[in-house]
């Protein structure tokens, strides 16, 4: 066998691997002799056998283990083995990784033939592409696809938090801290819009439209991402910034299964702004004011973030599923509570959601009928973020509560009325309520009817229905606006959306050839309206906003009312082809015609086609010897989107009621243009080539995936100042410019280790992306520049400059260098003419970062599971806003100040901003730690019993100075910590889940 | 099978061809759109409002009333304490005439947006096809408006760019300070025969012969300096004009600065604010309340906004006042008071504002929070919140008794201007003048103390020719300094511009 050099070959790649990973399963002395040499003689009490794959080719190294035993042995070049067994006869198991494990029961002295079956689940994988599945052997564009298995446990607000490092290249931000009402933002590979809508579309079962937020995690089976512009393209003018499809778990025929799942969390503050402390204070102001020092001490020790905050909000969650039927009828059905209090007093959400998922087949199977219904609720408690900063830069000196009784007019609270803008934040917080109570019910049908072997007619309908109250009420002694006597603002909001998609799907193999068809048409129609009451001088707190006429307000003319109502639709056509040849030659293409109200007159339509190859480079006849590598596919695809999100009415000259005037002794309305007329106004689109290669070794020990991706967004909308005349409106909506995307995206997935006890799963994302303003004007609109990040509070400068061919993002101001001798600022002085001016402003810092990577890893051993989810950033640049304002003596006295001024005592000028304040946000993160156990029953009631402990937020490795370096990404003024904040929070979970 | 397919691909096509399937026109429900509008006398009507509703950003301390105050030497804003008031430094830019193109006010875009906006009604006016028997009158509205804001532009930027056509494209071109003078006159000459007298309940708000001729007389008593032509005859008449239309000054100074100020016999011409009926938002309210007071003086008259303590009045300004002048009591200064009577407490003593100030723009030794005396002459309302309804005035009358003064005071006929002058000193409660008394730095000195804060300094110090010189915190500027500086980003914009010399 030695002599054979083509075995030769074989036989170094395969141990080789065997060698590097260590593959044990039970290697023992055994092992060792027998894989050297053919057994010739038999002895009594062993088996004798070959292991082969389903090819008919031997599997070298695979492991032999008598069952209940110590005895064991690896197969050899050949794939044979010999192992002995005590007594006539035992089972022996035979496995390899990547193989199905194969169990037989051998009698001492047989020689056993084995053939192992390839574990091909992971080629055979289902992926949602959007109007159907395919494998994950046969997608030619770039999709992740994240099953249950891979979500962490954890307490989420909203359940996109899941997705946070999960898939390379999606950024996925919550820039408000622990809010548990704060809404998540997600930007998928870089920012391709100025003006239009950011996020990616969320489709769930197919139906466009309802929340994320409002389905329970535990009800997720896949959430799958479609990148690029080639998977993108057949959702067409939505398709630009990503598309995410969740799909629920449905019933499973069977006996029927109960889940609870539930558990309890506690938080605590992780990082908030360290303010000075009453003594701090004192001497800080001693050191620079000591004139005023005594007259600004007024003799108290305040905590005032402890007075804001509570200290340990407890969260609980409680979830009942139940799914069974048979295979003609089947439903899963889950109702879940979640009380999520937040750190903030007075924050907190609680929701009830329920969901029901039956499944129907009819006509002799050959309609299958789904039936999605889905209803939740959810009250919003809204933190008072003023009330936040209030609580940063209050005197720590002053007491909480007026017990002298000084200012009756402030209800018992210490009322201060010099300094600006300064307000009580316990008294705000006690003396307001803003809330909300919405509910959104989804209801769906699915159709699927098969016409002839391979052609389905699908036919889905859809109508979601939300409505809210929010309601604000500020009782008298609210202290921003003492003399209003009581304010109440309601707001009542309605939205429907309604969906209807049919499609006929046409699925054939002729021989070597595969070929999947589609072709359908969408149409979706969405209204929104709202109403708003504002009125104040109530006489009584007592009627909250239940009362609203009882303001005083109303009878002056000085109550306020207000509604809207707007529709847009959606129309589209369809298709899409799929061609696969002898599974090695791939070829996926589509095209979306796709109609919206939106747009102007002129350009109401638009068509986004897509075309995309896949090589499964593996599968041809000069790689076949390769052992090691199991998959290796080569993709490259071409895909147009649009974007949509925009406003409505955009294209349209509309006139809007102004204020009144005094005419002829009468006060008459004013009428003015709202806008200019845009018949030309059209999509955003953007064009995006994508080439990955999907590659999987060992075994399907390692594999990964990596990408590169150009995307170019043409037809930019911005708006654009226009000279009136000629115009009636000095602004246009307009489409002009540019914007360019570029990067690459890794993802491995590792199995260092595994065995039946042990087993470790690694995986690794990586991303990068570079962004450029390629342009912004044209011969009929122009802009040459544009500033954001505007600092409204006293330095009314820009923070951020936009401009053709940089990177959006880019922090715009002086360079600090450092102090002078007499503890002054000095700034690089770029322009040379010695004073500070527009002329020194340069690039001191870009908000994006260099690149975005994630780590996690799930240790098995045994009953036991440990798993860790580790997300990193490099090369953002932060703007500390708090700094800027608060480090240094400027506001001292009226306000308090970061400790940190403290650290520049001879330091006495203003603020004023510059790169001093722009820090590197580089972190790394420890998301998500848990530790998980699964109780061994042996109750034939209980199935599964897991009890776990969860970690989140644990712990943050960065330089920088502020609470979060993981600020805004999305939107044109990114990398900027505002002042106005909520304390990021770490939370310690315990949880159990149940399965009857 | 067949009929299954046949009726399957039918249900799916005659989904598609129903109309409803592919419209996408849009259906609005909250705004109009323009092409249903104009059609009728009251419609244009509503269109004509915009331009009083546009005047209403004139009072904003960024705009108009702001720029023109802070130049002159009534009124400072230092930087205070507790980092009040920095704003990038415009307040110690203006106040020192440390003018620049990106200087942080809106006065341009003020002026040339209301020409537009002038053009653009004139435009929907003439182009609509119905008539009704107020269309001339409306149209000589429109057309004196619009040459009261050319007024302006000539008097705060020389030559502006020129257009009286909606319809003109491309890059509009200046034109020179005297060609847009000559504009003016022939323009307020030319329209004010349509217009009623004075105000009355129909007029109120509105312009008059009384506002044209007015108009037009700041137009003459300032020739020399805008183009260099002595026109002071041409002043005296049209002020005899105005002075035949039945004005005359209220008894009580402040009746013409009230909350309902309304039946003033005396404004000319007015920006019309109500709180209930036309409350503006940010740029559109009368807020002095907040821009001159500090906050705790909301217990002196029972306003409920946060004021913000900023603008005063100069120490020399307000020491040109004697004790007995009724009009010293426009400003608060001593000792404050609640509405019942109590002290006011700061800093542990009653609170004083004080005709004082430590320094215009000094980090180490900021002006005080009560140092400088604050502006109470228009009425501040009990329960004030938002704009004043006070509205504000633009010209009254004694304005034009004193114009005629002054100009036959330039004719040297003394004694022909005294009854006029002394009508004003009586009404303010201090002795009236002797021949030897009146000269034209009194009557600066006089003009200075009637018109206080009411947005005419800057031009009045200009034509007595002090403008340029020293006071409160400020050095002597340059000659270029009389005309403020196209902003840059109009020059930006329109780049056949030429800026204003020294800028």
């Amino acid at each position: 066998m030695l002599t054979n050099p083509i075995k030769l070959r074989k036989t170094a790649l395969a141990i080789l691997p065997v060698l590097l990973l260590g593959v044990t399963g039970s290697v023992n002395a055994y092992a060792s002799e027998d894989s050297a040499a053919v057994v010739h003689t038999q002895k009594k009490n062993t088996v004798r056998g070959v292991v082969t794959g389903t090819d008919g080719e031997p599997l070298i190294g695979a492991s032999v283990v008598v069952k209940d035993t110590g005895f064991a042995a690896t197969t050899d070049v050949d794939g044979r083995f010999s192992v002995v067994i005590p007594g006539a006869s035992a089972v022996v198991e035979i496995s390899y990784v990547g193989y199905v494990t194969a169990s037989v029961t051998a009698k001492a002295g047989s020689l056993l033939d084995v053939t192992l079956r390839e574990d091909t689940q992971l080629l055979n994988e289902m992926v949602v592409i959007g109007y159907g599945t395919t494998t994950k052997k046969e997608l030619t564009g770039s999709v992740a696809s994240i099953n249950r298995d891979k979500l962490q446990d954890g307490n989420y607000s909203d359940p996109i938090q899941m997705l946070q490092g999960q898939v390379a290249g999606l950024n996925i931000v919550r820039p408000d801290g622990g809010d548990p009402t704060a809404d998540f933002e997600i930007q998928l590979r870089g920012l391709t819009t100025m003006q239009g809508g950011q996020g990616p579309l969320i489709v769930i079962d197919g139906v466009e439209g309802g929340s994320l937020s409002n389905i329970n995690p535990n009800d997720i089976e896949t959430i799958d991402v479609l990148k690029d512009g080639s998977a993108a393209a057949i959702y067409g003018t939505r398709g630009t910034n990503g598309v995410i499809l969740v799909t629920t778990r449905k019933g499973k025929p069977g006996t029927t299964v109960i889940e609870l799942d539930t558990y309890v969390s506690m938080q605590s503050v992780s990082r908030k702004p360290e303010f000075m402390s009453a003594s701090e204070f004192r001497s800080a102001l001693e050191h620079f004011y000591p004139t005023q020092a005594e007259a600004l001490d007024y003799g108290d020790n305040t905590d005032w973030f402890s007075e804001a905050t509570r200290s340990h909000p407890v969260t609980q969650f409680y979830s009942l599923s139940a799914s069974g039927g048979s295979d003609k009828i089947n439903y899963r059905g889950t109702i879940s509570w979640h009380d999520n209090q937040g750190l903030v007093r007075k924050s907190g959400t609680q929701r009830l959601r329920m969901r029901t998922n039956v499944s129907q087949k009819a006509i002799q199977d050959r309609l299958q009928l789904d039936y999605n219904i889905n209803y939740s609720t959810a009250k919003f408690d809204f933190p008072d973020y003023g009330a936040m900063k209030q609580s940063l830069i209050r005197n720590p000196t002053e007491p909480v509560y007026d017990t002298e009784g000084l200012t009756p007019i402030s209800g018992g609270y210490y009322y201060n009325s010099a300094p600006f803008g300064y307000y009580n934040p316990v008294a705000m917080q006690n003396e307001s309520k803003n809330e909300r109570e919405s509910r959104e019910f989804a209801a769906s049908v699915h159709g699927s009817f098969k016409i002839i072997e391979g052609l389905k007619l699908n036919a889905t309908a859809a109508l979601v229905e939300s409505n809210s109250r929010t309601a604000w009420y500020q009782t008298r002694y609210y202290p921003v606006d003492f003399g209003l006597n009581g304010k109440a603002e309601v707001t009542n909001y309605n939205s429907r959306s309604k969906q209807f998609e049919a499609n006929a799907d046409f699925n054939r193999s002729f021989g070597q050839h595969k070929l999947q068809a589609i072709a359908g048409y969408s149409y979706y129609d969405f209204m929104w309206e709202n109403y708003y009451a504002m009125n104040y001088g109530f006489d009584t707190d007592r009627f909250s906003y239940h009362n609203m006429s009882a303001g005083s307000a109303l009878k002056q003319g000085k109550a306020a009312m207000r509604s809207n109502k707007e529709t847009n639709k959606l129309v589209s056509f369809f298709a899409r082809v799929m061609y696969n040849y002898a599974d090695k030659y791939l070829l996926s293409a589509s095209v979306r015609h796709e109609g919206s109200t939106r747009f102007g007159a002129n350009n109401k339509w638009g068509t986004f086609p897509a075309v995309s190859l896949g090589w499964r480079i593996n599968q041809e006849s000069f790689m076949r010897d390769i052992r090691w590598l199991n998959e290796l596919k080569l993709r490259a695809g071409f895909g147009v989107t649009g974007n949509q999100d925009i406003p409505n009415y955009q294209s349209l000259s509309l006139l809007s009621f102004g204020t009144r005037f005094l005419y002829n002794g009468n006060w008459v309305s004013t009428v003015y243009p709202a806008s200019n007329p845009n018949p030309n106004l059209k999509w955003e689109r953007k064009e995006e080539w994508n080439v990955g290669l999907d590659f999987s070794v060992l075994d399907n020990r390692l594999s990964g995936t990596f990408d590169w991706y150009m995307r170019q967004t043409n037809n930019l909308l911005n708006t654009y100042s226009v000279p009136v005349p000629p115009n009636v409106y000095d602004t246009m909506f307009a489409n002009v410019g540019q914007i360019n995307n570029a990067g690459i995206e890794l993802t491995l997935n590792a199995i260092p280790v595994k065995t039946n006890d042990f087993s470790w799963n690694l995986g690794l994302t990586l991303a990068r992306n570079t962004n450029k303003l390629a342009s912004f004007s044209n011969e009929m609109y122009e802009m040459v520049e544009y500033y954001t990040g505007y600092l409204n509070e006293d330095l009314k400068v820009f923070t951020q400059r936009i401009v053709e061919g940089e990177s959006i993002g880019q922090f715009w101001g002086p360079k600090w260098l450092g102090f002078d001798e007499n503890g002054n600022n000095i700034f690089e002085d770029l322009d040379g003419d010695g004073v500070l001016s527009d002329g020194d402003n340069q690039v001191i810092g870009n908000a994006y970062p260099d690149f975005t990577f994630s780590l996690s890893s799930a240790f098995r051993y045994k009953d036991w599971d440990l798993s860790f989810l580790l997300r990193g950033s490099v090369g953002n640049d932060v703007f500390n806003m708090t700094r800027l304002y608060y480090e240094g003596p400027g506001y001292l006295g009226s306000y308090n100040v970061l400790k940190s001024t403290m650290d520049y005592p001879e330091y006495r000028g203003s603020a004023i901003y510059s790169s001093r304040y722009i820090e590197d946000g580089s972190y790394l993160k420890l998301d998500n730690l848990t530790v998980g156990y699964n109780i061994p029953v042996r109750t034939k009631w209980i199935s599964k019993l897991r009890v776990y402990l969860t970690g989140q937020n644990l712990f943050t490795i960065t330089k920088y100075k502020g609470i979060d370096p993981e600020t805004h990404l999305s939107g044109l003024e990114p990398g900027i910590e505002w002042f106005y904040f909520y304390p990021r929070t770490r939370s310690y979970l315990l949880g159990l889940n149940i399965t009857f | 099978m067949k009929k299954i397919i046949i009726a399957a691909v039918a249900a799916l096509g005659l989904g598609i061809t129903m109309p409803s399937c592919t419209d996408l026109d849009e259906t609005v429900y909250s705004k109009i759109s323009s092409d249903d509008f104009f059609n009728n006398e009251a419609e244009m009507i509503m269109s004509i409002g915009r331009i009083y509703d546009y005047m209403k950003q004139y009072t904003h301390y960024f705009n108009m009333w702001g720029a023109n105050e802070i130049a002159s030497d009534e009124a400072i804003c230092p930087f205070r304490e507790g980092n009040l008031w920095w704003d990038n430094g415009v307040w110690v830019d203006l106040h020192t005439h440390n003018f620049y193109p990106r200087l942080d006010n809106y006065s341009y875009d003020f002026i040339t947006g209301g020409i537009s906006l002038c053009n653009q009604v004139l435009a929907q006016i003439e182009e609509s096809t119905f008539d009704f028997d107020g269309k001339d009158a409306l149209v000589a509205e429109v057309k004196v408006m619009r040459a009261w804001f050319y007024l302006n532009g000539v008097d705060m930027f020389g030559s502006i760019p020129f257009s009286i056509s909606f319809y003109d494209t491309g890059y509009i071109a200046q034109k020179d300070r005297a060609y847009i003078f000559n504009f003016v006159e022939k323009e307020l000459l030319e329209n004010l025969d349509e217009l009623p007298d004075k105000f009355t309940t129909e007029s109120y708000g509105r312009p008059t012969k009384a506002m044209a001729y007015t108009s037009l007389a700041k137009l003459y008593i300032n020739a020399k300096e805008w183009v260099g032509k002595e026109m002071w005859q041409e002043c005296i008449d049209v002020c005899r004009k105005v002075r035949g239309l039945g004005l005359e000054l209220e008894p009580d100074y402040f009746a013409n600065f009230k909350v309902d100020n309304t039946g003033s016999r005396e404004n000319i011409m007015v920006i019309v604010y109500d709180n209930v009926m036309s409350p503006g938002g940010w740029g559109y309210d009368f807020i002095f309340h907040q821009v001159c007071l500090y906050t705790q003086t909301q217990a002196t008259f029972g306003i409920v906004d946060f004021c913000w303590d900023g603008f005063c009045a100069t120490p020399k300004m307000y020491s040109s006042y004697s004790e007995d002048d009724v009009r010293r009591k426009s400003f608060l200064e001593g000792p404050q008071y609640d509405k019942s009577g109590n002290p006011i407490y700061y800093q542990g003593e009653q609170m004083c504002y004080t005709n004082t100030l430590r320094s215009l723009y000094d980090p180490q030794n900021p002006a005080g929070t009560t140092e400088g005396v604050r502006l109470c002459k228009y009425e501040y309302e009990d329960g004030l919140m938002g704009s004043m309804s006070n509205d504000y005035v633009i010209y009254r009358y004694a304005d034009v008794l004193m114009m005629e003064g002054e100009c036959l005071v330039r004719f040297g006929k003394v004694d022909e201007a005294l009854p006029l002058f002394n009508e004003v000193r009586r009404r303010a409660g201090v002795p009236e003048y002797t021949a030897a008394e009146l000269t034209l730095d009194e009557i600066l000195a006089e003009r200075g103390r009637e018109f206080a804060f009411e947005g005419l300094r800057r031009q009045d110090q200009i034509r007595f020719g002090t403008y340029l010189g020293s006071w409160d915190f400020k050095e002597p500027s340059d000659e270029t300094r009389k005309l403020f500086p196209i902003p840059s980003w109009v020059m930006a914009a329109n780049p056949t511009l030429v800026q204003n010399p020294g800028y």
